[in-house]
């Protein structure tokens, strides 16, 4: 998209290379107000910076790549169009992450319309929420079919069996490095819900993995 | 600590904050308990998985797709506030503005360049439309009949017969049935 050769890229006249350095030297607040100061290539500057970020955020939330896709897009959109109601006293990461967040949680609304997929759902985020927190070490040791086959997309494929609020609370902090206020702020709930459902996270996560791991 | 303290209060361990977090007592734990040190390198290298796991990559064309969207999104914000229309209208002058959109850079747009073949116009008009009644007077059963039976004139009849008895003309015995080129 920002290819070299073109003049101009989807948000305007492409940058100069001394601009487009300037441009990525900014924090994102600076980048924000220079936006909202009318400089249009500010927000090609913005997507470049988030858009994988995103990406990957969005699609270990709903587990569907082309759908990620779209999403992230729905949420640059967004962006665009309500910049000039950000407050700009808060972090433009943790606000582009809640848009985000909002619109995977959507998404995971809208596929769980079925009663009996809603059903599943509320049973395995009950069970997930309930189960005693517990850990058994079984001297497992992972067969040659884990250790051999695709070890990382296993870990994926169990990232994506947690229940949605603590697969969303494990991939903003041990994935994103976000802190607990974000996750907070992002997830719209409070601190100790947060904690409590990034200890449970971790939990079933290491329950899952550890026939898979070394 | 015990094991279940350990395990309920991981996570202060794992993303230890110093002023909070009583480090050594989940070091201790750790430096003795077999099952809790293995949980604990269970979660770090599951999550350094996971870390390094490729998700997806923007697709090629995602900032030329968000232009448009952004593009249509304006559109409809614009209409609104200019025509204060309803929101139908806008979002029907959205989608039309997509399809133009959909047609500039999808595959639509090889079957919209087509060539164009002219053809005569057409002319059309309703043909007669005829009502005919049964050929015959309905005949509600056999025994009400008896006298068609009899009738000494039976032979001569013969197409007429025949066609009572045909399929056909149980479908006509109402007597309404619109015939449409059957002579
Ligand atoms: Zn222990």
């Amino acid at each position: 998209m920002f290819a070299e050769k073109k003049t101009h890229d989807a948000f305007g006249v492409i940058p100069a290379g001394d601009t487009r350095k300037e441009l990525a030297s900014l924090g994102d607040s600076e980048v924000v107000q220079k936006f909202l100061d009318g400089e249009e290539r500010a927000f090609g500057e913005l997507v470049r910076r988030y858009d994988s970020r995103l990406l990957n955020f969005v699609y270990r939330t709903v587990g569907d790549r082309e759908r990620a896709q779209d999403l992230v897009q729905e949420t640059f959109v967004r962006v665009y169009r309500h910049l000039h109601r950000f407050d700009q006293s808060k972090k433009f990461s943790t606000w582009i992450y809640t848009i985000a967040g909002n619109l995977a949680k959507n998404e995971l609304r809208n596929r769980s319309r079925n009663p009996l997929v809603l059903f599943q759902a509320i049973k395995k985020n009950w069970d997930a929420d309930h189960r005693p927190l517990e850990w058994e070490d079984e001297a497992y040791k992972p067969d040659d079919l884990f250790r051999k086959r695709h070890l990382k997309e296993k870990v994926d494929e169990a990232v994506q069996q947690l229940p949605e609020h603590h697969r969303i609370v494990f991939v903003l902090r041990e994935l994103e490095g976000r802190t607990y206020e974000e996750i907070a702020e992002i997830t719209e709930t409070n601190l100790g819900t947060v904690k409590s459902r990034l200890n449970r996270a971790r939990n079933n996560f290491a329950r899952i993995i550890a026939p898979m791991v070394d | 600590m015990n094991c279940q303290e350990f395990l309920e209060r991981y996570s202060e361990f794992r993303d230890f904050d110093e002023a909070d977090t009583d480090l050594d007592s989940f070091k201790t734990h750790l430096d003795s308990c077999p099952a809790c040190h293995r949980y604990h390198e269970v979660v770090e290298r599951g999550v350094e998985l996971a870390r390094s796991f490729t998700g997806p990559s923007p697709r090629e064309d995602f900032e030329d797709r968000l232009r448009h969207r952004i593009y249509h999104a304006d559109l409809v914000a614009q209409t609104r506030r200019r025509d204060g229309s309803s929101p139908l209208i806008a979002v029907a002058l959205a989608a039309a503005a997509v399809l133009a959109g959909v047609g500039a850079w999808g595959p639509i747009s090889t079957i919209t360049s087509a060539p164009t073949v002219d053809l005569p116009g057409i002319s059309a008009s309703a043909p007669q439309v005829r009502t005919i009644p049964g050929p015959l007077p309905v005949r509600e059963s056999a025994e009400r009949s008896p006298a068609f039976l009899n009738h000494s004139n039976l032979w001569s009849e013969s197409n007429t017969l025949l066609y009572e008895h045909s399929n056909l003309y149980h479908r006509y015995r109402d007597g309404t049935l619109i015939r449409t080129g059957l002579h």
